[in-house]
């Protein structure tokens, strides 16, 4: 589905990512982990050409994508769930759901929001609410349904474990096994390893703008260098 | 009484003109948070279409049009040679503001040029001369009409802006521009479609002002500008419902001053009324609460 070839991308003159390169197999559920600071949004943001992408390849389906416009490759079968979920916070959950599919001129719109709201029951609840006066965990549903409103077919999800309750957590994690097992490949950034490889079934470990470890996530939870450093903090 | 029906009926009139040019203010300096000081001109510019339409001949509802369209386009050229280039270039604020202001003054002058300084009167066959006696109140089908216009024009922002795909990338653009492009809207063509909008609402508010006056001067533009963004502060800034009410309220306040008080004291009055009004509630009038970009 996804290849990344020696990527370096940043904000300005500086690269943040110094050459990466990974692989999101069709179907599969990769994760990336890494502490603050190592790029991983930013791996994120040049996969869907908010940050332009300095050298390197991004391929999705066998085509270069990273020259492209965002709206294009949202088009191409790309939605990311951001940090910080960025629901429109002045907009109408509904609505939210709606722009998600802005990119679609099908009559399955409604139909999917169904789905959403099958998905999610609080979102129906509050579908006439604003969004910003929602709860954290509401709000991070209401972009994972806003993404899926595009029907991606890889979805990117940005630290989606961010500030909820353990309990809230688990019920996001499980979403995104659902999500992948129908059939969305899925790139998940994570800082909580041990959540994030129990749905991964391979993992990356960034670290300042590179790739410093790789593997499946059985070998990513043995190893005994990612346990100390992104495991034992969190367990 | 029947000079206060009076003026409730000019005021109304008057106010929904200033209504829909508010209108167009709101979108872009409340929703797009883009200072635009060229907005009058484009009120100005619409004036002349139509008026140069009607003198062709087209029927007044087509001069609507042509006004309309045209102030449209001046709001698309505005954010092509001016905002965007300046966003591009990472200029400052500010500098959309100089340059717009610049813009409207040339406006201004070239108006000067093409029609003179003189003020020019709509073709009699534009104008709709029928008006009612009603227990001492004059009605003018012209009010009636200019009234109906702008409550058409309102609820057709209105519900572009609440109901259709494009309304929704407006506002979520006005949120934030980063937001929009991860949904995949098109952030510099939403923009520009927000600019043809307002400059639309402009064009044609600058014809029903026209013609509820009869007047077109190259220098209406400036005035108005002054109201546009007092009835947006006063409503509410990015508030459309707010600027409708603010424009409405602006014209009656007007109209009363001028009967009750004297034409002169008409701006201090309706000015000292908004300046008191904002330093009670300095969210504006109809604010339910501070609409914040992310
Ligand atoms: N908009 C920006 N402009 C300039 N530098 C930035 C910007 N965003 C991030 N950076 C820098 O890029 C580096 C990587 O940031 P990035 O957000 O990708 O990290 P991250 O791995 O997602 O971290 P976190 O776990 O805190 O979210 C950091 O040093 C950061 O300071
Ligand atoms: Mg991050």
């Amino acid at each position: 589905m996804l290849e990344v070839r020696n990527l370096k991308a940043g904000y300005g003159a500086v690269d943040v990512l110094e050459g990466i390169s990974l692989s999101v197999p069709t179907g599969a559920c990769v994760c990336l982990i890494g502490a603050n600071g190592a790029g991983k949004t930013t791996t994120l943001s040049a996969i869907c050409g908010l940050v332009p992408a300095s050298s390197g390849e991004i391929v999705l389906e066998d085509k270069e994508i990273s020259r492209l416009a965002v709206d294009t490759i949202v088009r191409r079968g790309v939605s990311l769930v951001p940090e910080g979920r960025r629901v429109v916070a002045n907009m109408s959950v509904e609505d939210n759901l709606l722009v998600g599919a802005y990119t679609r001129r099908d009559d399955q719109v409604g139909a999917d929001i169904e789905a959403v709201y099958q998905r999610f029951g609080r979102l129906r609840e509050r579908r006439k609410q604003y969004a910003g006066s929602m709860s954290g965990g509401e709000q991070q549903m209401l972009a994972i349904g806003r993404a899926l409103m595009a029907r991606p077919k890889l979805l990117l999800l940005d630290e989606p474990s961010m500030g909820l309750a353990p309990q809230i957590v688990n019920d996001i994690f499980r979403t995104i096994r659902e999500i992948n097992e129908t059939g969305t490949t899925v790139l998940l950034v994570e800082q909580n390893a041990k959540k994030a490889l129990s749905v991964a079934t391979y993992g990356y470990v960034l670290e300042t703008g590179r790739i410093s470890f790789e593997g499946s996530a059985s070998d990513l939870l043995k190893s005994a260098q990612i346990a100390e450093a992104y495991l034992g903090a969190l367990s | 009484m029947s000079v206060f029906l009076q003026q409730v009926v000019n005021g109304i009139s008057l106010g929904s003109t200033y209504a829909v040019f508010a209108m167009g203010c709101t979108l872009i300096f409340g929703v797009l948070n883009i200072v635009n000081m060229a907005q009058g001109a484009f009120f100005m510019g619409g004036a002349y279409f139509g008026l140069e339409a009607a003198r062709l001949g087209l029927p007044a509802p087509l001069a609507l049009l042509v006004a309309l369209v045209g102030g449209g386009v001046l709001g698309v050229l505005a954010e092509l040679v001016i905002f965007r280039t300046l966003r591009v270039r990472g200029g400052h604020r500010w500098m959309g503001l100089v340059a717009s202001l610049a813009l409207a003054r040339m406006m201004v002058g070239i108006a000067q040029e093409i029609f003179g300084t003189q003020v020019q009167r709509y073709p009699a066959s534009t104008l709709l001369d029928t008006a009612w006696d009603i227990d001492g109140v004059r009605i003018q089908l012209l009010q009636i009409v200019i009234l109906v216009v702008s409550i058409v024009l309102m609820a057709l922002l209105a519900l572009t802006l609440q109901r259709s795909s494009t309304g929704r990338a407006i506002r979520t653009v006005a949120y934030s521009e980063d937001v929009a492009r991860i949904v995949g809207v098109p952030v510099g063509r939403t923009i520009l479609t927000t600019f043809f909008l307002a400059g639309g609402l402009a064009g044609a508010a600058g014809m029903l002002l026209g013609n509820l006056f009869n007047v077109v001067s190259p220098f209406m533009g400036e005035q108005m500008l002054v109201k546009g963004l007092t009835v947006i502060i006063l409503g509410g800034l990015g508030n459309v419902p707010g600027a409708v009410a603010g424009g409405f309220l602006l014209g009656l306040v007007e109209v009363f001053s001028v009967a009750y008080v004297s034409s002169s004291f008409r701006d201090a009055i309706g000015f000292g009324l908004i300046f008191l009004i904002l330093l009670v509630k300095p969210t504006g009038l109809f604010s339910r609460f501070e609409e914040r970009r992310a």
